[in-house]
């Protein structure tokens, strides 16, 4: 607010009795501080908290120490049994540095300049809550008024929150991640055991570790590679089929080089194999499955030989293995998103399928050393809590297309891969409908497949709001952008859901905001309260205590408790299942009502080397990437400063190429990445290699920006035409995020 | 703390000193109002007159600054082209990086990180001096703007007693000469000249001029005057 000089003289004038006073500089409070203990925020300056990593969602319990006012150390927090197990693993311990990088985005800040694009500033100004809120919801308001509810986009996470501001709002588009994540095992496990996708593996107690890609411990997922250890110690067999060594492969007591794609084959010819030698376990297949029969029936054309010719791997180590498999128990195949039977090729589908199928023949499903759906402890939901009438969502069809497919439409979840597509025809023809308008959650544009085709996608609608950690991709597009609080500074609770043995729950502690954050749930409350829609808000905070008093406990307890509350019990098998058959149906009674093939039945996967483009693209995660995350650490990026294209000495050789020298890597997608070379036997001659979580263009990131590069350039995003064309055998609508193969010549 | 004071009372170096800390505390601030009213007749003057008291040379500094202000457009104008150099200088830059962040841990510490042991060398000295951080700066202690203002607090606390010998002024000018020698004149001169460098503004670009100015001045004096008074 400006004073005017003369306005400050009148004031200052009337209550002076005539003396003339001069404004003066130092006129005014101080700013920064207050002298009164109340208005100020007090610094702590020692202390020891627990607290639960957020990088990933292993959610280990960390101890967290202070001193000096400021993060020193991260460690692993022992009282914590099914995550880090007392560890703290490469990329938590660097989230210190993260919170204090003076890069992040610390206030709400708003567009100046119109034009969007890669290489457009922003031209950023900081802006008050209140203006951003106010923004956002007039864009909204007048978004719905115009075109309906339905033009609003949300680009937002499948939690809590974010379905509260989509029902609120009423729009089908809530697009998220599931996609290129998880939805096809999720799918596969509702269909064979009308439950959604477990989290938990047994690892310490298995005997047999079977991986179809699986590469968990590679990853420092802790949650998984702290017990895959203990399996190992405790002399477990691990067997690891993967067209790459990987860091599981590494340790595992036999690596098979499989051709990608062509897992279903081996896991199906196993299923053969075990059927027909009568080796599955009996009690358990009468009592908790049905459809023995067909499936028995259906895979007798599955044989090691055919397996074999399709995926290069002997029958006779097929048959062995499948043998082993079946006269070791506990025997169990961990699986978790990227791995072949996520949604990497287009027929990971069927390969869920038919490792469901496998799991269940060994009786490794919800029992000791088998896989386990989480142990939540009861705890009320949030419409029990803060209960509403949501409007009607009058429009059913979702721009992703994901409503022409009946089980994807079942779990509610939206699609990266045919996202850009869908937004443009909805933009530029209005087809179904005009969309206008978008809302982002901290999805970062590199996570999609061809993003360049989401940056176009995304610069074409009229307003778009991003709120994030720090100024990435998705914000340099954004028109208002807003500032979330990184893990290290919230406080509340966290209940386990990944590997959740037993009921468990985590505190944050956190040391507070360091600059004008608010957290997501703040964020939609703000947004609904300025759309008119205060009806909608929940009292989050309110919310959390309200479950931990239903779980029997407070924040009080857990602080006072080493951060963790635990009723650790070895989980007991559940053995009830929530299929028509109430067991888990081989053949699944579920898809075929909706007409899909009801048995794992082989699918071959998209692409194949061609004269064109002769290898298969491989994509990896290093063990201190998370996503694209942590690339604005200069500790972590020193590690590995760019991607590799790892090649086999074979076809390095066959190509000129050298070790240390570049090399020009071309898809379908039309674009090339040049990488440096790597020249390993850890890949086959006929497959590259590449790590994710690289080649960031947002000029706003001061150590991630230009080193190496993003493969997701190389892999193609879909049109909703091309997933109806799958439709008959991918009902989860897969990104087949690996199904793409490459041209790699010299630079 | 509303100083209202009849012009002549400003010379006296201390507040002159004090008025200058504020001034420069004031325009490293988040632009707005209060950073145009700065440019006024009245208070232009009372800081020319600050300054020139201080034995400072005839700057131009000011004068450029300010003539940029009400030459160049509308005074709505004017603060959104503030607004936008502040938030690219300070705040979330492009491209590459925050071009000058204004902390003193990413000048003084390693890493480039804000909260470092030099945060937590300031932020024990505002607590010395009685002063905790206002809960609605929402910012990290050894923000510049906080810095300054700190400095114009310590000298003005200093003259409010006329009797030096009194325990609170001496506490505060021993405050004051810690603060400054061990810890501001470490950083805000490399500071000051990263902005000197890389605004593309004139008026961020005169002001870090005139800082880093009174800042070598400032250091000078420190030990000879042995804390100022």
């Amino acid at each position: 607010m400006q004073v005017s000089r003369r306005d400050f003289l009148k004031a200052a004038g009337a209550g002076t009795a005539g003396a003339i006073v001069f404004p003066s500089i130092l006129d005014g409070e101080l700013k920064a501080f207050a002298r009164e203990p109340v208005k100020s925020k007090p610094i702590v300056w020692d202390r020891v908290f627990n607290h639960a990593c957020g990088v990933c969602d292993s959610v280990c319990g960390t101890t967290v120490y202070v001193k000096d006012g400021r993060i020193k150390w991260i460690e692993g927090n022992p009282g914590d049994s099914l995550g880090g197990w007392g560890k703290a693993c490469v990329k938590g311990s660097s989230a210190m540095r993260h919170v204090y990088d003076p890069d992040r985005l610390k206030w709400p800040l708003k567009r100046t300049n119109p034009r969007k694009g890669k290489d457009e500033d922003p031209g950023w100004v900081k802006i008050s809550w209140e203006e951003a809120f106010a923004t956002i919801a007039q864009k909204f308001n007048e978004s719905i008024e115009q075109y309906g509810p339905q033009s609003i986009v949300l680009l937002t996470r499948p939690k809590e929150a974010d379905t509260r501001l989509q029902k609120a709002i009423g729009t089908p588009n809530f697009t998220n991640h599931v996609d290129t994540c998880f939805i096809t095992p999720q799918l596969a496990w509702m269909s064979m055991t009308g439950k959604g996708r477990p989290w938990c593996v047994d690892l310490p107690n298995a005997r047999y570790i079977l991986s179809f890609g699986w590469d968990m411990p590679g990853k420092s997922k802790l949650c998984y590679l702290q017990p895959f250890f203990a399996a190992k110690n405790n002399g477990a067999k691990v067997v690891v089929f993967d067209p790459r060594m990987s860091m599981t492969a590494a340790k595992a007591d036999e690596w098979i080089a499989i051709k990608p794609g062509t897992d279903l084959a081996v896991v199906l010819a196993m299923i053969d194999v075990i059927i027909g030698e009568n080796l599955y376990d009996k009690d358990y297949v009468e009592n908790y499955t049905t459809g023995l029969d067909k499936l028995a029936e259906h895979v007798k054309q599955y044989t090691p030989e055919w397996a074999a010719q399709v995926s290069g791997v002997p029958a006779s180590d097929i048959v062995r293995i499948a043998r082993e498999f079946s006269n070791t128990k506990p025997a169990v195949i961990p699986t978790h998103k990227r791995d072949a039977g996520g949604p990497n090729y287009a027929n990971s589908f069927h390969l869920a399928l038919a490792e469901i199928a496998l799991s269940a023949l060994v009786g490794s499903i919800e029992q000791r050393g088998g896989i386990f759906w989480s142990r939540q402890p009861k705890a009320r939901s949030v419409d029990e809590f803060a209960p509403v009438k949501f409007p009607e969502m009058k429009e059913k069809r979702r721009i992703d297309g994901v409503h022409l497919f009946p089980l994807a439409t079942k779990v509610r979840q939206g699609n990266f891969s045919d996202f850009a597509d869908g937004l443009c025809t909805a933009i530029e023809k209005g087809d179904p409908y005009p969309v206008k308008v978008a809302l982002v959650n901290k999805y970062n544009i590199l996570s999609f497949p061809n993003p360049d085709h989401v940056v176009e996608a995304l610069c074409k609608l009229d307003f778009l709001a991003v709120v994030d950690i720090l100024p990435a991709e998705t914000a340099q597009l954004a028109d208002i952008l807003l500032p979330d609080v990184h893990f290290l500074e919230k406080e509340g609770a966290e209940i386990r859901s990944y590997q959740a043995l037993w009921p468990q729950v985590e505190m944050r502690d956190g040391i507070g905001t360091l600059w004008d954050e608010k957290g997501w749930g703040s964020i939609v409350n703000g947004i609904l309260e300025a759309m008119g829609k205060a009806e909608f808000k929940v009292d989050w905070k309110g919310l959390e205590e309200a479950r931990l008093e239903d779980i029997g406990i407070s924040m009080d307890y857990l602080r006072s408790h080493n951060g963790i509350w635990e009723d650790k019990k070895e989980p007991k098998g559940n053995l009830t299942f929530n299929t028509p058959s109430k067991k888990i149906e081989f053949y699944s009674s579920m898809l075929e009502k909706e007409g899909y093939e009801p048995l794992p039945t082989w699918h071959d996967k998209l692409a194949h080397p061609s004269e064109e483009y002769p290898f298969y693209l491989l994509i990896t995660r290093n063990a201190w990437s998370r996503h694209g995350k942590l690339g604005n650490d200069p500790i972590l990026m020193e590690i590995q400063p760019s991607n590799f294209l790892h090649i086999h000495p074979d076809a390095a050789a066959r190509l000129g190429l050298e070790e240390g020298g570049c090399a020009f890597v071309t898809s379908r997608t039309g674009n090339t990445l040049k990488m440096p070379v790597h020249i390993t036997r850890s890949v086959r001659p006929d497959c590259v290699a590449t790590e994710h979580g690289y080649g960031h263009w947002s000029k706003e990131l001061r150590y991630a920006v230009g080193c190496g590069t993003n493969e997701g350039d190389l892999i193609p995003d879909m049109t909703i035409e091309e997933h109806l064309s799958k439709k008959s055998h991918d009902p989860a609508m897969s990104a087949c995020c690996s199904d793409v193969c490459v041209s790699v010549r010299k630079a | 703390m509303v100083n209202k004071r009849n012009t002549s009372c400003i010379f006296e170096p201390g507040t002159a000193r004090a008025v200058v800390y504020r001034f420069l505390a004031r325009c490293f601030s988040y632009p707005d109002g209060q950073l145009l009213s700065l440019f006024d007749d009245a208070r232009i003057e009372e800081f020319l007159q600050s300054w020139h008291l201080l034995g400072m040379d005839k700057e131009e500094a000011i004068p450029e600054a300010s003539r940029w202000l009400i030459e160049s457009c509308e005074p709505e104008t004017a603060l959104l082209e503030l607004e936008k150099e502040y938030t690219r200088l300070f705040i979330a830059a492009y491209p590459q990086k925050v071009v000058a962040p204004p902390y003193s841990s990413v000048y003084l510490g390693s890493g480039r990180q804000v909260w470092g042991a030099s945060t937590a060398q300031v932020a024990r000295l505002y607590e010395a001096a009685g002063l905790g951080m206002n809960q609605s700066f929402h910012d990290v202690p050894d923000h510049i703007a906080a810095e300054l203002e700190f400095m114009s607090y310590l000298i003005l606390e200093q003259q409010g007693h006329n009797d030096n010998e009194t325990g609170r002024a001496r506490e505060m000018a021993s405050i004051e000469k810690k603060f400054l020698t061990e810890h501001l004149c470490k950083w805000a001169p490399l500071f000051f000249d990263q902005v000197a460098e890389h605004s593309r503004s004139d008026f961020y670009r005169s002001i870090a001029r005139l800082a880093r100015k009174f800042t070598d001045h400032e250091i000078l004096l420190a030990p000879a005057s042995g804390g100022f008074k």
